[in-house]
């Protein structure tokens, strides 16, 4: 089931290399040598605000999501296993944290942010546009929330389905299926749109 | 750590194709924040800067960031420090044991031995009685 790689594929062999280089940091940081934790910042700071956009849903909550997040996996460094991966790591603490962010504050907005760059389908006029996104919105909200994260990191992000799984820790055949029924669910919320390609 | 469940494959196992449509639907319903090379620099130094905050703060640094909550709490405890210690001296220091006369300067001045006993249980028990069958 899973494709995450096996011992002696490229892919493995990346990520033993990305764990050891991480470890190095890490093992520096707790020394007290802060540039290595700048270098963790540097290269876990793009998958972590992806991460903490999805789950907030807003620009600036996400990037104070993020640093909140990295504070904390400074702050809990000690008790880090460098054995494992550095990413899942942070994005579990993005998540659980987000998770409580969303709880605890009134939700900022509904409505996509004004700098959202729009790919929609041209052919479709404003009005069109707009109903069809309230029609996703609403399905969007039927889904979990692993679901929802899956389908958008898979449909938005464009992250392979080995990408997400490292990210969610969950096998790569797992998302697959998470994307397969999350697609059905929105494909038949938004079925007049997909009507020409059955 | 993976989790490993029993999800039937779709596709047997194969990687989904790509939906355009979709993506650009929900990129859309979603609202992709459009980050330039700008941003993710600022952002970076926001979270390198915090992480250094935190590095360097002292332990004064710490003791400050509690001392909103300690002041008053420590102003509470000492408010109700001081009236236990007024109400057990008003207790324990009752006008009896105060007004407890020395038996021994009334024996000395004079006053029957048992006369000073009786007196002076009389004042700490507040009886005379415990006192009563004891010989001259």
């Amino acid at each position: 089931m899973s494709d995450s790689g096996s011992p002696a594929s490229p892919l493995a062999d990346d990520r033993r290399a990305a764990i050891a280089r991480d470890a190095a940091l890490i093992r520096r940081a707790r020394a007290g040598d802060g540039a290595a934790f700048d270098v963790l910042v540097a290269a876990y700071m793009r998958p972590a605000f992806q991460m903490a956009y999805r789950v907030v849903g807003h620009r600036e909550d996400a990037e104070d999501l993020v640093q909140e997040s990295f504070l904390a996996a400074y702050q809990y460094l000690d008790s880090f296993d460098v054995e494992r991966p550095f990413g899942p790591w942070l994005n579990r603490i993005v998540l659980n944290r987000g998770a409580n962010l969303r709880r605890a504050r009134t939700r900022r907005q509904t409505e996509p942010e004004t700098e959202a760059v729009s790919t929609a389908p041209s052919a479709l006029d404003e009005s069109t546009r707009t109903e069809a996104r309230e029609l996703l919105t609403r399905a969007l909200a039927t889904l979990s929330e692993r679901q929802r994260m899956v389908v958008t990191m898979f449909d938005v992000d464009g992250l392979t389905s080995t990408e997400i799984g490292e990210r969610l820790e969950l096998a790569p055949g797992t998302v697959r299926w998470h994307v397969h029924e999350a697609r059905r669910v929105l494909r038949g919320a938004l079925s007049s749109y997909f009507e020409g390609d059955r | 750590m993976t989790r490993m469940f029993n999800f039937p494959e779709p596709d047997g196992g194969a990687e989904p194709a790509r939906d355009e449509r979709l993506g650009a639907l929900l990129r859309d319903a979603v609202g992709e924040p459009a980050m330039t090379d700008g941003d993710w620099s600022a952002l970076a130094d926001r979270v390198t800067a915090a992480v250094r905050g935190r590095r360097a703060m002292p332990w004064w640094g710490h003791v400050g960031r509690w001392e909103l909550r300690a002041i008053p709490l420590a102003l509470a405890a000492a408010l109700v420090g001081a009236f236990a210690l007024w109400s057990a001296t008003g207790a324990g220091l009752s006008d009896a044991s105060l007004a407890s006369p020395d038996p021994v300067a009334a024996m000395v001045s004079g006053t029957s031995s048992a006369e000073a006993a009786r007196s002076y249980a009389g004042a700490v028990t507040g009886s005379s009685d415990l006192v009563s069958g004891v010989r001259e």
